[in-house]
Parts: structure tokens; C-alpha cells; sequence
């Protein structure tokens, strides 16, 4: 596996977490897009994991040649905000859906 | 009776928090006894991390959402899953690509230890920060069997 760069998987972490948000929100909103992805593979939330394992490992291998700079901290501080918003951000979307605001 | 199965989830990503936590502490020092340490804790921790989003991933679809959500959204704490479940079902899927992350950057950090300096507090950042989240999962499961718990008293007392 070491033939991924650390940029190559802080990108890939990017992909993974904002398609969680994306068919998480786009799913609670559209029924349709809910029953797609639950026809994918008998259940919503495993299609939701199987795409963010393949988008995580095709966005890694897509930037996989991408060296990467001497100093990591802005990257991984970059996964740690991309990761804190999108958590935050699901959180809130679910208090606001649950008080019949979204 | 489904108990072992979510003990089971439990326990993987609470013993995953544990091994997280553990290589941030021996990232404090980051001498290459230390580096060889936390890769191991941390190879441990994408492990469980991956078995308990396996085994919780199978309880979720096969038992909770049947057996247990009804339950819940009957009992008196319905937000318990409304809000803290399907949060903590689409959270969770970050754990494994932040740990398989941070295992990377360790193998980096144990191959070119002279570059420790820079590589050290960023692998470390991560850890922790890696640490946090498992443990949030954990507290949100913990108030998931609360509502499970409190919904169940209202029928039995």
C-alpha cells in the first residue's frame, strides 16, 4: 500500500467523508435516491460504505503520483477540519431533520 | 437475542479508541522505540476499527433496524436514534480512512526518522484527533442503549 502518497490519501479522505454527506443529505431528502441506493445492495448505509471505500481508493490512486511536500501539517490539518465539518455538518442536518426543519 | 453481537461492537471500537490513544502517548517522546510502538498500536487500532465497522455494520442492518429503532422511537428519548444513531451510522465510516491514514504516515515516519521532526507532530495531531472521534462513537452507542434501555423501563416498570 505504500505505493500511495500521503497526499494521494488525504485527498482520498476528502472523497470518502463528502460523499457521506452528500447521499446521506441527498438520500433523507429524495426518497428516490434513498431506494437507489438501497437497491444497490439491499441496504442504503452499505451502499453508502462501499462507495466511500471505492471513492477513497480510486481518488488515491488517481493522485498516487503526487509527491508530497516536506511538511505534512497542512494536509492532515486539512483532513482533521474536512473530517470535524462534515461530522458537524450531519449533526446538524439530523437535530434540524428531527425538529421537522430539513 | 442480539446482545454479544453489539457487545462485540462495542468492545472492537472501544479497544480501537484505546490503541489510538496509546500511540499518541508514545508519539509524545517519538524516539524510534516509540514510532516502532505506535505503528503497532495503530496497526491494532485500523484492525479493530475495521471489525467494528464490520460487526456493528451487521447489527445495524440486520437487527437494529427491525428489533431496536421501533423501540426506541416509541420509548422516551425517540432523538436517541432520530439524531445520535443516524449520526453516529455515517460518522463512522470516517474512523477507518483516518486510521488507515495515520498508519501510512507512521510507516513514512519509521522509514525516514531523520525527517521526525516534521513528520512527528502532524502523525501525532492525527492520532489524537483520531481518538476523539472513536471515543464520540463510543458515548453516542452508549446513549443509543440508553434510549433502547429507557424506552424498555417504560414498559417492564
Amino acid at each position: 500500500m505504500s505505493r500511495f502518497s500521503i497526499c494521494s490519501l488525504a485527498y482520498g479522505c476528502h472523497a470518502a467523508f463528502w460523499s457521506v454527506v452528500i447521499l446521506t443529505v441527498t438520500a433523507e431528502r429524495l426518497p428516490a435516491v434513498k431506494n437507489i441506493l438501497a437497491s444497490l445492495s439491499g441496504h442504503h448505509w452499505v451502499s453508502k460504505s462501499i462507495i466511500a471505500l471505492l471513492l477513497f481508493f480510486t481518488t488515491a490512486f488517481v493522485f498516487s503520483r503526487r509527491n508530497d511536500p516536506d511538511d505534512l501539517s497542512g494536509l492532515v490539518k486539512g483532513v482533521m477540519v474536512s473530517a470535524a465539518m462534515a461530522a458537524l455538518l450531519i449533526l446538524a442536518f439530523y437535530v434540524l431533520h428531527y425538529l421537522g426543519m430539513a | 437475542m442480539h446482545f454479544p453481537l453489539i457487545g462485540l461492537h462495542a468492545w472492537l471500537g472501544e479497544f480501537a479508541a484505546v490503541m489510538f490513544v496509546w500511540a499518541f502517548i508514545e508519539m509524545l517522546t517519538g524516539a524510534e522505540r516509540n514510532v516502532q510502538r505506535a505503528r503497532l498500536a495503530t496497526l491494532l487500532g485500523l484492525v479493530l476499527v475495521f471489525a467494528a465497522w464490520l460487526a456493528g455494520g451487521f447489527y445495524y442492518v440486520e437487527i437494529y433496524g427491525a428489533g431496536v429503532k421501533p423501540v426506541i422511537k416509541q420509548g422516551p428519548m425517540p432523538w436517541a436514534h432520530s439524531i445520535l444513531m443516524e449520526t453516529k451510522e455515517h460518522v463512522f465510516i470516517f474512523l477507518p480512512f483516518l486510521a488507515f491514514l495515520a498508519h501510512e504516515m507512521l510507516k513514512r515516519l519509521s522509514a525516514n526518522l531523520p525527517r521526525g521532526v516534521i513528520l512527528r507532530k502532524p502523525t501525532q495531531y492525527l492520532l489524537g484527533f483520531l481518538a476523539l472521534m472513536t471515543g464520540s462513537m463510543a458515548l453516542f452507542g452508549f446513549l443509543v442503549s440508553s434510549g433502547f434501555r429507557a424506552a424498555l423501563e417504560q414498559v417492564v416498570l
